[in-house]
């Protein structure tokens, strides 16, 4: 109080001024309480994060070193994923001529017999037949045409690439077949 | 009378000094503030952002390690290593034609039929670019090829070639001539087979777990691996704890 002035003006400025201070104070309590609460949440939550990322890294190890116990597993199972992809590329390109032959044996009835058969190119077959009636030579000519007019699944195409006759071996013929 | 220690002058630019004073300590308090909040508060705040990254990451990774050790204790072994086995006995075990001649043989016997002659490809050995196929960034497999001529009863012919293309190794028909005549077939093949070097190390880097599961190519391949036989004249033999595989050099032209 040894700052009072008791002049009316001096007065209004020392309210004034005790109203001031006491919206600092209000406001020194208010922003330090609020930086005191920040500071402290701050490093709270830090710790607490740090603590739990610890826990997560201790956990993480013992689960990945059972993990790594697994090793001789895990080999076999990328062994064998390994050996499928070079399985499979090998497979890719492989046309089964098993099938294909079952289907050119089939082609013919029992009247035509087919004696030689060569597989030069990738789906293209030379079948040799000889047929024992000439009359029979008709049921060749026949499933070629239909052959060539897509009757027949399987096949893409096929002609007659040779045609004789001899007295011993009776009618031979050479059919080039191609398949889809 | 006011105590004025440091001689501050009553007005400072027309301001009472002391309305100044009492504005000191809250533009201090803040900006001692700023400077916590530079040097604690933010640096603070960016450590717990990559706590919580790492968190996330090692919750993942946890979970990502009990999902791949579920899988792989869940597999059955005895499978595994049946598909192991079926999967190495695809291709030819060693660079070698004569190999594959056996196992024609082996093939040929159980359709009555014999070796008639055989040779082996010269390209094969040289290992030219046609001969070879790429597998892998490093690994390149080798095509085999030989001429044989089998002969036998030519009601089996369908099943011998058949089972050609159903054996292991897996087998190539790249040519092939038949002749029948009164009942006896001869078939004259070249066959190929491929050879692929065994690999040291087959696990590179983390994996997943959808690098552990078979995917369904790689499934539907195993499923067809496994309707083929293995005609594979190999031994293993095991001497003073050592595994090797024994290779039968019998005559291929007898049974």
């Amino acid at each position: 109080m040894s700052d009072l002035n008791l002049l009316p003006s001096e007065a209004k400025f020392q309210a004034e001024k005790i109203k001031i201070k006491g919206i600092i104070n209000n406001f020194l309590w208010i922003f330090g309480g609020f930086w005191f609460l920040l500071l402290v949440g701050v490093v709270a939550v830090s710790l607490v994060m740090q603590l739990s990322l610890k826990g997560l890294t201790k956990e993480y190890e013992k689960g990945q070193s059972q993990y790594q116990a697994l090793a001789g597993s895990m080999a076999i199972n990328q062994k064998i994923k390994y050996q499928a992809k070079v399985v499979s590329k090998v497979l890719v390109d492989r046309f089964e001529y098993g099938r294909s032959m079952e289907m050119i044996k089939n082609l013919f009835s029992q009247n035509i017999t087919v004696t030689n058969l060569e597989i030069g190119e990738k789906k293209v077959f030379t079948v040799f037949g000889t047929v024992a009636d000439g009359n029979n030579l008709s049921e060749v000519e026949k499933k070629v045409a239909d052959i060539n007019y897509d009757l027949i699944d399987g096949f893409k195409s096929a002609k007659i690439a040779n045609l004789s006759y001899d007295p011993i071996r009776n009618w031979q013929f050479q059919v080039e077949v191609k398949l889809k | 009378m006011s105590q004025n220690p440091l001689n501050i002058p009553d007005k400072i630019f027309g301001i009472n000094s002391s309305l100044i004073g009492m504005f000191l300590l809250p533009v201090g308090m803040v900006v001692a503030f700023i400077i916590s909040l530079g040097l604690v508060i933010l640096p603070r705040i960016d450590s717990i952002k990559q706590s919580a990254a790492s968190i996330s990451e090692t919750r993942s990774q946890i979970k990502s390690v009990a999902e791949k050790k579920a899988y792989l204790l869940s597999v059955d072994q005895d499978e595994l290593a049946k598909n192991e086995e079926q999967l190495s006995a695809a291709v030819l075990p060693e660079k070698n034609s004569y190999v594959l001649v056996g196992v024609l043989r082996t093939i040929a016997d159980k359709y009555g039929y014999q070796v008639n002659s055989f040779s082996i490809n010269p390209i094969g050995i040289k290992g030219d670019t046609k001969d070879s196929l790429t597998v892998s960034d490093k690994d390149v497999a080798t095509k085999l090829p030989i001429n044989i001529v089998l002969t036998g009863p030519e009601d089996k012919n369908l099943d011998l070639i058949k089972s050609i293309e159903n054996s292991l190794p897996i087998l190539f028909i790249d040519n092939m001539k038949t002749t029948s005549k009164l009942g006896v077939s001869e078939i004259e093949m070249v066959i190929s087979s491929y050879y692929v070097p065994d690999r040291v190390e087959y696990v590179s880097g983390n994996l997943s777990l959808a690098d552990l599961q078979p995917t369904k190519e790689e499934a539907d391949l195993l499923t067809r691996i496994n309707s083929f036989e293995s005609n594979s004249n190999l031994e293993e033999t095991r001497v003073d704890g050592k595994t090797f595989m024994e290779y039968s050099r019998d005559n291929p032209f007898t049974l």
